[in-house]
């Protein structure tokens, strides 16, 4: 499930739209300067391939199901920014179409889903001249980081861009419990008992809060 | 088309790829609640989700094409219509963006 409408309020609408509409301005600038002509079919089947395997949930823990996201894939096929498009095209048709994520969460989910799922730190890891190789690239490669960014963006890269940006969902749970009930169902339980023994509802409160609104699958 | 040979054969077979994947296997995806729905609704704010909505004319919504109840059907259906959809237009985007040079 991508964020519905209702979830978030309008200080966090405006901010990841802004951010998203920006990326994606740029992003078609740099899709028009670095993208070959023969990738351009690539684009749409890379969506197109997304947009399939989002469908794929499988159980993860206690009665919760995930899905693959897909930023990375694209970013390792097509660079960060075409990943930017990428996303943005599955989400629009899954909000317009199918009813999965809020027409007016669709900044958010676009910024979770491609910007940083797109601009994953990962990424930015791996050797220059890989990222330049023909595509398709080696499948090993693909494997290694589509594993690892799902675990990544998931969790870890979304705390931090949802740090950063400090937007604050004024309809999440105002306890602590929607941060830990986040980690519960995300992680297993063990990192949200930890994280609730040691910080005992004193936390600074937007970071939390927002992450438990910034889950997106 | 500037393509060659192979690259319409890897487009082809990675087309085909996706929609048996969203045909054939999305029917038997789990049906278990996704982390923020399961938090939404353990801690009582999945309503707020349900009863406003910016856009009420989805096509095919939750994935299940109407008209053919809730069952394996509905679900390969609505695949394989937004598979496609979601080439045709990503397809196009790309084209608009980098349309094809003269020579």
């Amino acid at each position: 499930m991508h964020i519905p409408d209702g979830f978030l309020d309008p200080k966090t609408i405006i901010t990841t739209a802004v951010i998203s509409a920006g990326a994606l301005g740029y992003g078609i600038k740099k899709v028009n300067q670095k993208l070959g002509e023969r990738q351009v079919p690539l684009l749409g089947l890379t969506a197109a391939f997304i947009f399939a395997a989002q469908m794929l949930n499988f159980p993860v823990v206690g009665g919760t199901s995930g899905h693959f996201l897909g930023g990375v894939l694209a970013a390792v096929l097509l660079g960060p920014w075409a990943a930017c498009l990428i996303m943005a095209v599955v989400l629009i048709v899954q909000s317009i179409g199918f009813a999965d994520g809020g027409l007016t969460a669709l900044g958010a989910n676009i910024f979770n889903m491609g910007v940083v799922g797109g601009h994953t730190i990962l990424l930015r890891l791996c050797s220059r001249k890989e990222m330049r190789a023909p595509y398709p690239p080696r499948l090993s490669f693909i494997c290694c980081h589509s594993f690892l960014a799902f675990h990544s963006s998931g969790f870890c890269i979304r705390c931090l861009s949802t740090c950063c940006i400090g937007y604050l969902p004024s309809t999440c749970s105002s306890s602590s419990h929607g941060w830990r009930a986040y980690a519960h169902w995300h992680w297993g339980g063990d990192y949200s008992h930890c994280c609730g023994e040691h910080r005992p509802g004193n936390q600074t409160g937007s970071s939390q809060h927002l992450l438990c609104s910034s889950k997106c699958h | 088309m500037g393509l060659d040979r192979n690259t319409k054969i890897f487009i082809l077979g990675a087309l085909l790829l996706s929609l048996f994947l969203a045909i054939f296997i999305s029917p038997f995806a789990s049906p278990f609640p996704t982390g923020l729905e399961r938090v939404a609704e353990d801690q009582g704010f999945l309503e707020k989700g349900e009863e406003w909505s910016a856009w009420k004319l989805a096509p095919i919504p939750d994935y299940a094409m109407p008209g053919l109840g809730e069952g394996a059907l509905a679900t390969g259906v609505a695949g394989l219509v937004g598979t496609l959809a979601v080439f045709a237009i990503g397809y196009a985007i790309a084209l608009f963006i980098k349309p094809k040079s003269k020579s």
